[in-house]
């Protein structure tokens, strides 16, 4: 940005972009390098030939385009429905198709086993007969627990495309879905395939799906998991860390091409039409059976867990009990994670307000450099970061291990990428113009920062915040590798539970953080002007 | 711009109220790592609380899981004590020396056998191994299939995909497992005269649970994770701790026990951690768990306590009534990192 130029060498500016930069080293470099290096030529060797290390390889490449290609298909009917038909009920079937992101993933996991388990509740009453555990089993649940991701990346492409051409092939004479394969499918798919990229990294790093739905049928995440508590194998581990690191990071490169290659059709400001033609008869009805039964689904989870809070011992006694909720009494789980999300949420904001501003906006030798690196958490799977800084920080010169410090700074960082996306988005789109002015009229740079471009980028702050909330309270997949007696979180304590065969008390702590992320989004529903653009970040 | 100073407001506010509850407990304190489970920790430490004034903060997870975080943590312990698992983790951690002696006089009235005579560690009950049947599957799955008695009827081909075990590198039970069919092998190998019966044992012990690997479905990272599946009706037969799967009875459901002759056992373990940051409350604590109240809380989750003074659980079998494989703690010790790596080649899962 030209404001910058006139500006003397030393400044304030200069200082707080230095200062980012350095954070970003100690925080993300110097993780990330941490396990790259740590493994010895002689383990990556060691390991890359493991039988157990081979089949989990090979199982996530196995299960990685399945369940997104699913999720995909499953997210554009969803968004399509949304947006071609005036079916009934689109506002509930929004609301619940975006539940799952507000829960720890692997609840789902846990209702489907009550439920869909080779004797579980549904599959008794229709009488069927499968095996739930393994790639199945992982296959649906992670086409329900990444769906949203889906369904909101999707809503974005479709809302790309300009409606003047559909409209044109609808007056041209293209009936039923013909418009919908020549037009719209055509024209969404460079967003499409640019979403499958983002799926694809989310499933790469599925920790806690796997872990309890998959039993031994391993994929990478689970398969480092138990390098480390089963073997204490922490070079192994490392190695593998590095190994599914390629993928994800490919994945990411390619996503970022695309994106950089794809001009900002909604954002430039000429006249788009984003009505969208309707399709009407059998095709809108199927699609609301479509979104009925789907959303039913979700409901159906959700339902479960919440009754198994109440019910004294699920499948036999389903008489009424409270003794679960005896677990909140003095259980620091869910204050400690309310605590790391409000932290992980408020810093990433924080963090990412200044990043856009002080990195993404100045000019200077490297920063297209330091943008990536902002972003390159995106590409971090959490079981990666979870080692990395379980690594990087519990040796001088930083010891911060054993405390909520080091969960806070991990999750944190992990959310960095969203907050920040969510705000170049803004700032892409508001221009420097009312910046200038004020620089003109004699503001000085800082002021300008705090009485403008704060104000302007309101929104994506909220937004990031709520998103980063979100993810930080229901994420297990690093926070299992730095927590200590005293520091531990919901989450963590839901899959003890499990593992202990409480699904009582399971239930009682997933329903209440599922009520708190719900309190989050309503308050913050209403402070933006009831949009649901806190879920922009996502994109 | 005054919605975003109420909502800041308002975070600040949620954080100071977050930060408050979770300090509010301030003061003395010991940290576990508890391989147990959840309600019957929540007693014993209730007690402890109430009588002494002492916090106790702890974090779950399987023997295994976290006897390779104390392990790891070598020199900087995370926490004071370590409760639970057999005894087979605290005695290898003090060949490590990763323990501390505790002073504890309620750990008098424990067995010699089942103690460390310094004081690293001390056993404080024991429990068999056994299978957890769900009847009622059973009779609808696979009638007229008879339970199984011993350690032979379930590589029967017709238990194939309907059997959960726990896995021996997070499970403790799944190591306890691995360790008394290699005792109960040898044992035969030098009935029949063989040179090295322990490595004869081992081998036999090896191909059987490579035949038994095929009927299992999963091997569980925690063992009650077992008895829940079953007991839920997600497989027919699973093998897990006899106390846990007594608990599970209790609750209702269609499940049986069965503890076959030459059962895996392990007596369950407390030690100090060496250089863990409350040693002097966790030696207060690792006493209490030792004294004769915290044995009978614990003896009410079927849990046979090692304090003769304390009567056994009621309802459950006498533990005259099983017939454990005696091992050698210490082999089973040392052995263990090898015994793992070779699950590993040959099972894998």
């Amino acid at each position: 940005m030209r404001i910058n130029c006139a500006l003397r060498p030393f400044d304030l500016q200069r200082l707080v972009t230095i200062l980012l930069i350095f954070l970003l080293i100690i925080f993300v470099l110097f993780p990330v390098f941490r396990i790259l290096l740590y493994p010895k030529l002689k383990d990556y060797m060691i390991m890359l030939s493991h039988p157990g290390s081979i089949r989990a390889i090979k199982h996530s490449f196995f299960i990685v385009p399945l369940s997104t290609l699913t999720v995909l298909c499953l997210g554009y009917i969803f968004a399509y429905a949304q947006h071609y038909t005036n079916m009934p009920g689109k506002k509930i079937f929004k609301f619940l198709a975006l539940l799952p992101i507000l829960s720890p993933p692997f609840i789902i996991a846990l209702s489907w086993i009550m439920l869909f388990g080779p004797h579980g509740f549904i599959t008794n009453f229709l009488g069927i007969r499968w095996n739930i555990f393994g790639w199945r089993g992982l296959w649906m649940v992670q086409s329900i627990a990444f769906f949203p991701y889906a369904y909101l990346l999707i809503t974005g492409v479709l809302e790309g495309i300009d409606s003047n051409l559909e409209f044109a092939a609808g007056n041209l004479g293209a009936k039923g879905l013909r418009t919908f394969w020549s037009i719209t499918l055509p024209l969404s798919s460079p967003g499409l395939v640019n979403a499958a990229l983002m799926v694809a990294i989310y499933v790469f790093a599925d920790f806690g799906n796997p872990i309890l739905i998959a039993g031994g049928w391993s994929v990478l995440p689970t398969e480092i998991y138990r390098r480390v508590i089963g073997y204490n194998d922490l070079k192994g581990a490392a190695a593998l860390c590095a190994v599914l690191l390629v993928p994800t990071l490919i994945l990411f490169l390619a996503a970022r091409k695309g994106l950089s290659s794809r001009s900002y059709v909604t954002i430039t400001g000429s006249a788009i039409q984003t009505e969208k033609p309707l399709v009407g008869g059998i095709t809108k009805w199927l699609l609301f059976g479509f979104c009925s039964f789907f959303s039913l689904l979700i409901l159906l989870v959700y339902g479960t867990l919440a009754v198994g809070a109440f019910t004294e011992t699920w499948g036999i006694n389903w008489s009424f009990t409270l003794k679960y909720w005896r677990v909140l009494r003095g259980s620091s789980g869910l204050s400690n994670s309310l605590l790391l999300a409000l932290l992980a949420g408020l810093g990433a904001s924080f963090f990412s307000l200044f990043a856009s501003c002080f990195i993404y906006k100045r000019r200077f030798v490297g920063k297209q450099f330091w943008d990536f690196i902002t972003l390159l958490p995106t590409a971090i799977p959490g079981i990666f970061l979870g080692i990395g800084f379980l690594l990087a920080f519990n040796t001088p010169p930083f010891v911060l291990t054993g405390g909520l410090v080091i969960m806070v700074l991990s999750l944190l960082v992990w959310n960095i990428p969203l907050a920040y996306q969510a705000n170049i988005a803004i700032l892409e789109q508001i221009g420097p113009e009312i910046e200038e002015a004020a620089l003109n009229l004699g503001a000085s740079p800082m002021r300008v920062f705090g009485n403008i471009t704060v104000p302007l980028l309101r929104t994506s702050l909220l937004s990031s915040f709520t998103m980063g909330f979100l993810r930080a309270a229901t994420n297990l997949s690093i926070i299992i590798f730095l927590i200590s007696p005293g520091r531990t979180t919901a989450t963590v304590q839901i899959l003890a539970s499990v593992r202990y065969a409480e699904l009582g008390i399971a239930a009682v702590l997933a329903t209440v953080l599922f009520a708190l992320a719900l309190l989050i989004v309503g308050i913050m529903y209403f402070l933006t002007k009831k949009s649901m653009d806190m879920f922009v970040g996502v994109r | 711009m005054s919605k975003i100073r109420i909502m800041l407001l308002m975070l600040v506010s949620l954080l100071l109220v977050v930060t408050f509850v979770s300090s509010s407990a301030s003061g003395e304190e010991v940290l576990v790592y508890a391989a147990f489970d959840e309600p019957t920790l929540r007693a014993i430490t209730d007690d402890f609380t109430a009588s002494t004034g002492i916090n106790v903060k702890w974090i779950q997870g399987g023997a295994g899981e976290l006897f390779t975080r104390i392990r790891a943590e070598a020199g900087r312990p995370g926490a004071d004590v370590f409760l639970g698992g057999s005894i087979i983790y605290h005695s290898l951690l003090a060949e490590e020396g990763l323990l501390a002696i505790a002073e504890a006089p309620n750990a008098a009235a424990i067995p010699a056998k089942f103690k460390d005579p310094e004081g690293y560690w001390f056993g404080w009950y024991v429990a068999p191994w056994g299978y957890v049947i769900n009847t009622k599957l059973l009779a609808k799955e696979l009638p007229g299939v008879p339970e199984p008695k011993n350690w032979e009827d379930i590589l029967d081909p017709v238990w194939q995909g309907h059997v959960l075990s726990g896995h021996p590198a997070t499970c403790g039970g799944g190591y306890d497992f691995i360790i008394s069919q290699i005792f109960r092998y040898k044992r035969l190998a030098s009935l029949f005269g063989f040179e090295d019966p322990l490595a004869a044992g081992e081998k036999a012990a090896w191909s059987w649970f490579e035949t038994f690997e095929k009927n299992v479905t999963v091997f569980n990272t925690a063992c009650p994770e077992t008895i829940a599946l079953i007991a839920q009706g997600q497989g027919i037969i699973g093998l897990s701790w006899a106390n846990d799967i007594l608990v599970w009875i209790q609750k209702g459901y269609p499940i049986k026990l069965i503890v076959p002759p030459d059962c895996p056992y392990a007596a369950g373990g407390l030690s100090m951690i060496k250089g863990g940051p409350n040693p002097g409350t966790a030696a207060e604590f690792v006493n209490f768990v030792l004294s004769p109240e915290s044995q009978a809380i614990n003896a009410k989750a079927y849990r046979w306590p090692l304090n003769p003074e304390v009567s056994p659980p009621e309802g459950a079998p006498s533990w005259e009534s099983f017939t454990p494989v005696m091992y050698d703690l210490k082999w089973a010790g040392t052995n263990k990192d090898r015994l793992l790596d070779e699950w590993d080649k040959r099972i894998g899962r």
